[in-house]
C-alpha cells in the first residue's frame, strides 16, 4: 500500500470509519495472523489475539500519530499482546501446547513456547509440505524467544532491522544479532531434521 | 547478557552478520520456507521486505487456510468494538446521563421535607404545625434555587447544603423554645446522610434520569 494512500486510510480510520478500518483489516491481518501464529503456534490462539490487536486498534488509533511507522506501530501492538500472553502463561501451571519454558532468561531468549508435542499444525497441506512446515513451525517454536520475535516479526512485518531494533527497544546490533543467531539455530534445526 | 559487542557493534561486524543473514535466508527461501527476497534488500539501507511478496507467499502457505475465517472475526471485533465506542460517546454526550436530574432531585427533596416533618410529628407532635409550616413554606424558595444550581454543575451540591443549611435553621428558630438538642442531631444526620450519599454516588439511589 502506498504511503499516501496509507495515510488516508488512517485519517478515516481514526474517525472511526468502518469501512477504513476494514481496509486496514485486510491489509495488515494476513500478515499481523501469520506473525501470531509464528509465534504462539495454535490457529485459535492467533485469531484471538488477531482480534485483540484490532481492538486494540479501535480504542488507541485516535491517539496515534502517523509518522509513516504504521507497521511498526502495528506490529508493536502484536508483540506486546503475545509477550503478555507468554506472561500469563509463565505465571500458571499448563500443561498446554502453549506451555512456555521459564528456565530461560529474557536476554537468552527465553520463554520459548515448546509446541514439540502440538499437532494439527498446518492442516489441509500435502504431506511433505506439511511435514516440513510441522517441521519449521516446531523449529521456531524452539528458538528462544528474542530470536524467534526478530526472525519472524523480519519475515512478516516486512520492518527493516532499524525499525525491528526500534520497536524491541534494542541496539541495531542487537537485533542483527538476534536475527543472525535465530536463523543459524533454525538451519541447524532444519538440517538435523532432515 | 548481550554483550557490549552485540550492542555496540562496528559497521564491520554488522556488514558480516547482515551477509550471514542474506546466506541464511537465500538457504531458507530455496527450502521454500521464506520468502524469495531480492539480493540487495536485505543491506542495512534496503531492509524493507515488500508486502505484496510476503502476501503471496503467505497465500502460498498451508497453515493459511484459517486466514479468511481470522479476517472475518477481526473484522466482527472492530465492528462491536465501534459500537461499543459509539455507546460510550452517546453517555458522555448526554448530559442527563450518570447524573441526577433536576426532576429526580426536586422529588428527593420533598420526600426529605416530608421526613422532616413525619420526624418533627414523631418526636414532638405538639410542634408538628409549625414544624410542616415551615418546611412547607421552605420548599418552593428551595426547589427554584436548586434548579438553578442544577445549571451549574459546579456548584450545585454547594448551592443545595446551603439550601438544607437554611432550612434546618428555619426549623430551628421555629421551634427553638421546645427544641431537643439530640433531637435536632438526628434530624441533621438524616439529611447529612442524604447529602453524602448523594454526592458520594446519585445513581445508587435509582433516580432514574428524566
Amino acid at each position: 500500500m502506498e504511503q499516501d494512500q496509507l495515510a488516508t486510510l488512517i485519517h478515516q480510520a481514526q474517525r472511526r470509519s468502518s469501512g477504513a478500518l476494514d481496509a486496514l483489516v485486510d491489509a495488515y491481518g494476513a500478515r499481523l495472523y501469520g506473525y501470531l501464529y509464528r509465534l504462539c503456534g495454535v490457529h485459535e490462539e492467533a485469531e484471538d489475539l488477531l482480534q485483540e490487536v484490532f481492538v486494540r486498534v479501535v480504542r488507541t488509533l485516535p491517539d496515534y500519530e502517523h509518522d509513516g511507522k504504521f507497521d511498526g506501530w502495528i506490529f508493536r501492538i502484536a508483540t506486546n499482546l503475545v509477550r503478555d500472553r507468554v506472561r500469563r502463561i509463565r505465571r500458571r501451571p499448563s500443561t498446554s501446547p502453549l506451555e512456555a519454558d521459564p528456565s530461560n532468561s529474557r536476554e537468552d531468549g527465553g520463554g520459548q513456547i515448546d509446541l514439540a508435542d502440538h499437532h494439527g499444525l498446518v492442516p489441509g497441506a500435502g504431506v511433505a509440505q506439511d511435514e516440513e512446515m510441522d517441521a519449521l513451525q516446531i523449529a521456531i517454536a524452539k528458538l528462544p524467544e528474542a530470536e524467534r520475535e526478530v526472525v519472524v516479526l523480519r519475515h512478516f512485518s516486512g520492518l527493516s532491522f532499524a525499525r525491528i531494533a526500534e520497536l524491541m527497544d534494542t541496539p541495531l546490533g542487537t537485533a542483527l544479532a538476534r536475527a543472525h543467531r535465530g536463523l543459524g539455530k533454525l538451519r541447524e534445526m532444519m538440517e538435523e531434521y532432515e | 547478557m548481550t554483550s557490549p559487542r552485540e550492542q555496540y557493534p562496528s559497521q564491520d561486524d554488522q556488514d558480516t552478520l547482515l551477509r550471514e543473514i542474506k546466506v541464511q535466508e537465500e538457504w531458507l527461501a530455496k527450502k521454500g520456507m521464506m520468502p524469495d527476497l531480492p539480493l540487495g534488500l536485505l543491506e542495512r539501507t534496503k531492509l524493507r521486505v515488500e508486502i505484496s511478496s510476503n502476501e503471496d507467499w503467505l497465500a502460498q502457505q498451508a497453515y493459511d487456510v484459517d486466514r479468511p475465517g481470522a479476517l472475518q472475526a477481526a473484522k466482527r471485533a472492530v465492528a462491536l468494538e465501534l459500537a461499543s465506542a459509539a455507546e460510550g460517546d452517546q453517555e458522555q454526550g448526554d448530559p442527563s446521563a450518570g447524573r441526577l436530574t433536576f426532576q429526580a432531585f426536586r422529588d428527593l427533596a420533598v420526600a426529605a421535607a416530608i421526613l422532616l416533618v413525619a420526624g418533627i410529628g414523631l418526636w414532638n407532635p405538639g410542634k408538628l404545625h409549625d414544624a410542616s409550616t415551615t418546611v412547607v413554606a421552605s420548599v418552593p424558595v428551595l426547589i427554584p434555587t436548586m434548579e438553578t444550581a442544577f445549571d451549574d454543575e459546579e456548584s450545585e451540591w454547594m448551592a443545595i447544603a446551603n439550601e438544607i443549611d437554611a432550612l434546618e435553621d428555619a426549623l430551628a428558630v421555629g421551634n427553638n423554645a421546645t427544641w431537643d438538642d439530640n433531637w435536632m442531631d438526628d434530624i441533621s444526620g438524616e439529611i447529612d446522610w442524604l447529602l453524602d450519599d448523594l454526592e458520594a454516588d446519585p445513581v445508587r439511589l435509582d433516580f432514574a434520569p428524566t
